[in-house]
């Protein structure tokens, strides 16, 4: 295994049985994420995205295929139950909808506090209210705040509690599932500029999950696109969008309203047809680092 | 020629046990026949709001407190209930912008779609059957014969919206109100239904209200584009002026908050804080505490409407006379300069 790799999954499938046929929700995805890298999965919804960071995370009992964490086994639950305080403190995920991801009876400070309680990082009361304060500090939440419950704050600012909870057990990688998705474009800019400063002081790697390409186009590294629970084309950000190669990427980024009205008028969305998809390809290396699936 | 819909001077609040939320303030708005225009702002600024005061789809609690709204040459601030049943589907239909909440799930939708044809036009049921098939045809549902049938839940989320864009095309209106019709969707189904509309304006003429709070929608759609913040309509103009030659802070802060306009490495300019809460507004320019550039003279005054030409209007005391000489952001000065130079 590479030095700098810090996750690796290989040939992950994960399969939901259903009225005793199967939903192939991920089906045979390989990349890896190196450190301090941010690598966007794209793609439409139903695509599985989502399926996949759950699990990395290990919320799922996957099908089959290998998910390696700093270089240990962890799809093996023998080995992940030898490594779970490690994974637990340095592999963190912030959801779509926050309103339903922090748990509605407790106060913001606990929130922040419980990942730190939970892996005995602050030892003292006093260590931990004061870490407290600096996560909410770092992600921009006023203190007022500390006793509030959730549902006082707003959307953008309860997105900001989860990043303080994620970034609490300064974590080697952090999975963003839709963080931004539920949010207004004026606070969307706010929570990108935060992940970007935070991703920039901690050096954490990170995984960016989205259906907003260029939101992907800013923020990320590196670029996934998937569809029908694969990878379809992977590489540099600046590259796939410079030069998409396959059908679907064309598609998908052609769809993308630009705010641009005479462009947008004479533009010519690109369809892709699906019955061009080969349901047994790869992905193969066409161009140096730029993978396409056929 | 007069506009097809006018509300002018148009204020409404709701009554809550928390005070009076005034949810629009002082709105005039113009809808010409054959047009789109986009109502563009986050949440809370009072878009959806100010579409179901024009169907009169609100709760008990609201209070219309000022103006009128015109359809057609007639006042219909003051319609009764059984007045409005007339309009609503027939002159006015609207979209929402969830299509599962808004079709009946136990009936089949080409049914759904016939009940419109058969309320408001005199038709056999064979007729507006017909008639349905015909409209889903039209809204892009392959096999509209024998999806007819079908409930709600066999179709894919851009098919319902069709559903439901058939639904409103199904006794002709004049207008369509569409609420966020294509939030709920992905990219590239979005982009379809985007079409849908431009293709149904251009064949059947109806005037189209497209409320979004994704600019790039907007811009993909509209021929001319309001943005709202805080319940009023702080900039119109045609989609160019919005997007080329912006002259309201918060519009320049919403175009800036785009990817689009990023430069990769450098930070998104974000507008800070939050949207104000609509209780006890205080008598200035509600931006004031979120705009960087903003004038003394903006926490004292609400900002009069300004004109820049005869079809742009902004609301902020920079196009005053006395004004310094605030310039917009880098980019949009770029883009303006790019624009003049190609005209």
């Amino acid at each position: 295994m590479e030095e700098n790799v810090i996750l690796s999954v290989k040939n992950l499938k994960q399969y939901f049985e259903f009225k005793s046929a199967y939903v192939k929700a991920v089906n045979g995805v390989s990349f890896d994420v190196k450190k301090g890298e941010i690598l966007a999965l794209a793609g439409e919804s139903g695509c599985g995205k989502s399926t996949t960071a759950k699990c990395i995370m290990g919320l799922n009992r996957i099908t089959s295929g290998e998910i390696y964490f700093k270089g240990n086994k962890i799809s093996d639950r023998n080995v992940y139950r030898a490594h779970s305080k490690d994974i637990h403190k340095n592999l963190q995920i912030v959801f779509q909808d926050s309103a339903s991801a922090l748990n509605p009876k407790m106060r913001i400070k606990d929130i922040i506090a419980e990942p730190l309680r939970a892996n005995n990082i602050c030892t003292s009361q006093a260590a931990l209210d004061k870490r407290v304060e600096s996560l909410m500090e770092q992600t921009g939440l006023d203190l007022i705040y500390k006793d509030r419950y959730p549902y006082e704050l707003s959307g953008g600012q309860r997105q900001r509690a989860a990043i303080a909870r994620s970034i609490s057990t300064s974590p080697d990688l952090i999975i963003a599932d839709e963080p931004i998705a539920s949010l207004d474009v004026s606070i969307q800019a706010q929570i990108v500029n935060l992940f970007k400063r935070l991703q920039r002081e901690h050096g954490f790697s990170f995984i960016f999950i989205a259906h907003d390409l260029s939101v992907v186009k800013y923020i990320s590294d590196r670029t996934a696109v998937m569809l029908k629970g694969r990878i379809v084309e992977m590489a540099p950000t600046t590259e796939l969008f410079k030069n998409p190669l396959h059908g679907y990427t064309k598609a998908l980024i052609s769809a993308v309203p630009l705010p641009d009205p005479i462009y947008e008028r004479n533009k010519k969305i690109l369809e892709y047809d699906f019955s061009e998809f080969n349901e047994n390809g790869r992905l193969t290396e066409v161009l140096p680092e730029h993978f396409v699936y056929k | 020629m007069p506009a097809l819909l006018e509300i002018s001077d148009f204020s409404l609040s709701f009554d809550t046990p928390y005070g009076e939320i005034d949810a629009v303030r002082n709105v005039n708005l113009k809808l010409n026949r054959g047009e789109i225009l986009s109502l563009a702002g986050e949440s809370g600024c009072g878009k959806t709001v100010l579409c179901k005061s024009v169907m009169k789809l609100l709760p008990k609690n609201t209070r219309v407190k000022s103006g009128k709204i015109v359809f057609n040459g007639t006042d219909i601030t003051g319609c009764t209930e059984k007045q409005m049943r007339s309009i609503r589907g027939s002159k006015i239909a609207m979209v929402f912008q969830d299509p599962m909440t808004s079709l009946n799930p136990t009936v089949p939708v080409g049914r759904q779609i016939a009940e419109v044809c058969l309320r408001h036009e005199k038709l056999s049921r064979k007729e507006a059957e017909n008639r349905a098939v015909r409209l889903m045809a039209e809204a892009g549902i392959e096999n509209a014969e024998e999806r007819f049938a079908q409930q709600p839940h066999f179709f894919s989320g851009g098919q319902r919206q069709r559903c439901v864009i058939a639904i409103a095309l199904a006794a002709n209106p004049e207008i369509i109100l569409a609420d966020e019709p294509t939030t709920a969707l992905d990219v590239t189904v979005q982009a379809k239904i985007l079409d849908l509309f431009v293709d149904i304006k251009n064949k059947t003429g109806v005037s189209i209200i497209f409320v979004s709070h994704d600019l790039g929608v907007a811009a993909r759609i509209a021929d001319r584009v309001s943005i709202m913040y805080a319940g009023k309509i702080v900039e119109t103009g045609t989609a160019e002026e919005i997007f080329y030659d912006a002259r309201h802070p918060y519009t320049w802060g919403l175009l800036s908050a785009m990817p689009y306009f990023a430069q990769r490495g450098n930070d998104l300019m974000s507008i800070p804080g939050y949207p104000p809460v609509l209780i006890n507004i205080p008598e200035c320019d509600a931006f004031a505490p979120r705009n960087p550039n903003a004038l003394k003279i903006d926490f004292e005054q609400e900002p009069p409407e300004f004109y820049v030409s005869p079809t742009h209007s902004a609301a902020t005391w920079l196009l005053d006379k006395r004004a310094p000489n605030v310039l917009p952001p880098d980019f949009i000065q770029r883009r303006r300069n790019e624009q003049w130079k190609k005209m």
